[in-house]
C-alpha cells in the first residue's frame, strides 16, 4: 500500500476543489493534492456546455468548460497536484484513505477540503406510481449522455421539475431535434433561474404547466406516457383533471443533495437543512482540520459564488495548518421567519474580515427587509424588491459589527409595508 | 408591432410592454432600471442569443467536443446553426477558442471550441 504526506488534500476537482486548491497553494500551502474519481479535471461543468458562466467572477458570459478551463490553467501555474482516476473512500484521523488502479492509497495531510458536490434526486426520493420503463432520467444524467457521449435519448420528451437543469435539457433536447412537450412544476411558482425560463422555454415556445404534477408513469419496455394533474393548495393532485401527454422519455430535475457519505466517515457534523457539513465563516466543519465549500455543503445556483466560497476554504486551510487561523467559542447563526436555510451557520468572533451569509427564502417574496440581529442589535439590513427560493442571496456582516459579538445571530426576511 | 417581454437583467424579472408604430415609434413600459430598457429595446428589435451545441470528436478521451458561437447570433438562426454543427465531425487534439466554423451562416459569428482536447494516448 502506498502512503505519503500532503499539506492540504481537496476531494473534488470541479469548480470548488479547483478555487480551494489554488487559494490553498497561493496562501503558502506547500503540497496541495486533489483526489478526483473522473479521468479528467472540471468536474460537472464538463457537461454543462450552455453558457452564463462567469458574469460575476470573470465579467465575461462563459461555457462550462471554458470556466473549468480557466481554473484548470490557475492550478497548473500554482503548481496544484492531483491523482485522477481516483476514489475517496474514507477519512481517518488527518488521513485519507483512496483507492485506484495501482491499489489502495493512504494520503496523511495537515487539513482536508471536501469539494464532492452533489447529487441528483431520483425517482426513488418522491415515489412517482406506475410502472419501471427505460426511459427516465434525472436531468444531468441526460446531459452528460448528450453532451459528452454523444447519444440520443428520446424523440418525445417530459420534463419533471423547473430546476435550471431541466430547462437547460428542455432547449438542448429541443435543439437536437428532439419534442419537449412539457415542464411540469409542483411549486406554483418557479424553482429555477428566470433567464432560464426566458431563454430555454420561450425562447422554443415550450409549456411550463406550473402547479403541476405527474400521477402515473405507462409503458413496459420503454416509457409511453404520463399522466399530469394539477395540484390544489396542499399540493395534492385532483385527479379529475388529469390527462395524459404520450412521450418516450422523462427527465426529472428535482432537486440536488450535496453528496456528504465521505464526510460521514470523518464523523463531520452535518445541517439538516442544508444536508451539508455544518461550518463557521472560515468554511471550517466541526472537525477543525476538515473543510468544506461548494454543493458537497449547499447546493449553489450561480458557479461564481462556489468559486468566491471556495477560496475562502482554501485559504483558511492553509492559515489552519499554519496555525494562524482564529479560534474560539463559536456563535450560531440561525434562520429566523421567512428563511429556509443559511451558511455558515457558526462565527468564530474577533477575526479580521467580514463575513458573507448566503440564505434562501422559504416562499417567493416582493418588497421584503432582510435583517440579522443578534440580541436587541441589529447587525445588518438588506432591502430586495423581489426574491424567490431558487435565488441564492447573500447579506454581508461587517467587522465592526462582528467585534464584540455574544448573542445567537438570527436573520429574518419582513415584508416591508408601503416601499415600492 | 406589440410584443411582453420578461427582463432577465436581474431578479426583479419586470415584465415590459414593447410597442412600435411609425407614428408614435418605439414605445417601452413595464421596466425599472435603464439596464432593463436596454434589453427590452433589444430584445424587441433583434433579439440574439449565443449558440452552444457539442461535435462529433474522434481521438480524444471523450466522444463529443463543446462549441459556441464567439459572439451572440439571432434567435431565429439557433436551428439553423445546429444544422450546420450536426455536418461537422473534429480529429483530437483540438484547442480552446479554435475555430470550427467561421462565419456560421453568415452572421459574423465564428463557431469556436469551447475546449481543448488532446489527443488520446
Amino acid at each position: 500500500m502506498k502512503e505519503f504526506l500532503c499539506d492540504i488534500v481537496v476531494v473534488g476537482s470541479g469548480p470548488a476543489g479547483l478555487a480551494a486548491a489554488v487559494a490553498a497553494r497561493k496562501n503558502g500551502a506547500e503540497k496541495v493534492l486533489i483526489v478526483e474519481r473522473d479521468i479528467s479535471i472540471g468536474g460537472i461543468l464538463q457537461q454543462c456546455i450552455h453558457p452564463g458562466f462567469g458574469l460575476e467572477y470573470f465579467d465575461e458570459e462563459l461555457t462550462g468548460p471554458e470556466y473549468a478551463q480557466r481554473f484548470f490553467y490557475k492550478a497548473q501555474s500554482a503548481g496544484v497536484e492531483w491523482l485522477l482516476d481516483t476514489t475517496a473512500l474514507e477519512i481517518r484521523e488527518k488521513q485519507l484513505v483512496c483507492v485506484n488502479r495501482d491499489g489502495m492509497i493512504k494520503i496523511n495531510f495537515g487539513a482536508l477540503i471536501l469539494a464532492m458536490g452533489c447529487r441528483e434526486r431520483t425517482r426513488a426520493n418522491l415515489a412517482i406510481p406506475g410502472s419501471r420503463p427505460a426511459g427516465i432520467y434525472t436531468a444531468g444524467t441526460a446531459q452528460k449522455l448528450i453532451n459528452i457521449y454523444g447519444h440520443r435519448i428520446g424523440k418525445d420528451v417530459v420534463i419533471l421539475g423547473s430546476g435550471d437543469i431541466g430547462m437547460i435539457m428542455a432547449r438542448r433536447l429541443t435543439l437536437e431535434g428532439a419534442n419537449v412537450k412539457a415542464v411540469v412544476e409542483l411549486m406554483p411558482y418557479l424553482t429555477g433561474l428566470k433567464r432560464n425560463k426566458v431563454q430555454c422555454l420561450d425562447d422554443f415556445e415550450i409549456p411550463l404547466l406550473l402547479s403541476h404534477t405527474i400521477v402515473d408513469i405507462t409503458g413496459t419496455d420503454r416509457i409511453e406516457s404520463v399522466t399530469v394533474a394539477p395540484v390544489d393548495d396542499e399540493k395534492r393532485p385532483i385527479l379529475e383533471r388529469s390527462y395524459i401527454i404520450p412521450c418516450d422519455t422523462l427527465l426529472l430535475s428535482v432537486g440536488l443533495i450535496p453528496e456528504n457519505e465521505l464526510s460521514k466517515t470523518g464523523n463531520v457534523a452535518l445541517s439538516n437543512m442544508t444536508n451539508g457539513a455544518i461550518v463557521n465563516q472560515f468554511m471550517q466543519t466541526s472537525v477543525p482540520y476538515v473543510f468544506a465549500c461548494g454543493n458537497v455543503l449547499h447546493v449553489n445556483d450561480l458557479v461564481d459564488n462556489v468559486s468566491i466560497e471556495s477560496e475562502t476554504a482554501g485559504v483558511s486551510a492553509a492559515r489552519y495548518i499554519q496555525g494562524t487561523l482564529p479560534v474560539g467559542t463559536m456563535i450560531d447563526i440561525i434562520p429566523g421567519s421567512g428563511i429556509r436555510h443559511i451558511c455558515p451557520q457558526k462565527i468564530v468572533p474577533g477575526g479580521n474580515d467580514r463575513i458573507t451569509l448566503y440564505f434562501r427564502v422559504a416562499e417567493p417574496a416582493s418588497n421584503i427587509c432582510i435583517t440579522a440581529s443578534a440580541g436587541q442589535r441589529i447587525l445588518a439590513t438588506r432591502y430586495i424588491s423581489y426574491i424567490s427560493p431558487g435565488t441564492m442571496e447573500k447579506l454581508i456582516l461587517s467587522v465592526e459589527q462582528l467585534a464584540s459579538l455574544e448573542e445567537t445571530v438570527i436573520v429574518s426576511a419582513e415584508l416591508v409595508e408601503g416601499r415600492k | 408591432m406589440r410584443k411582453s417581454i420578461t427582463c432577465i437583467i436581474c431578479p426583479n424579472g419586470c415584465q415590459m410592454k414593447v410597442e412600435y408604430s411609425e407614428a408614435t415609434g418605439l414605445q417601452i413600459a413595464g421596466f425599472r432600471c435603464e439596464r432593463g430598457a436596454e434589453y427590452g429595446k433589444n430584445e424587441f428589435c433583434r433579439p440574439k442569443r449565443i449558440f452552444t451545441s457539442s461535435v462529433k470528436i474522434s481521438g480524444a478521451n471523450r466522444g463529443m467536443m463543446p462549441v459556441r458561437s464567439n459572439r451572440p447570433v439571432p434567435k431565429e438562426k439557433l436551428m439553423d446553426c445546429m444544422k450546420e454543427v450536426k455536418k461537422i465531425s473534429l480529429n483530437a487534439p483540438i484547442l480552446e477558442r479554435q475555430v470550427i466554423i467561421p462565419d456560421i451562416l453568415n452572421t459574423g459569428a465564428d463557431i469556436i471550441a469551447s475546449m481543448t482536447l488532446e489527443r488520446k494516448k
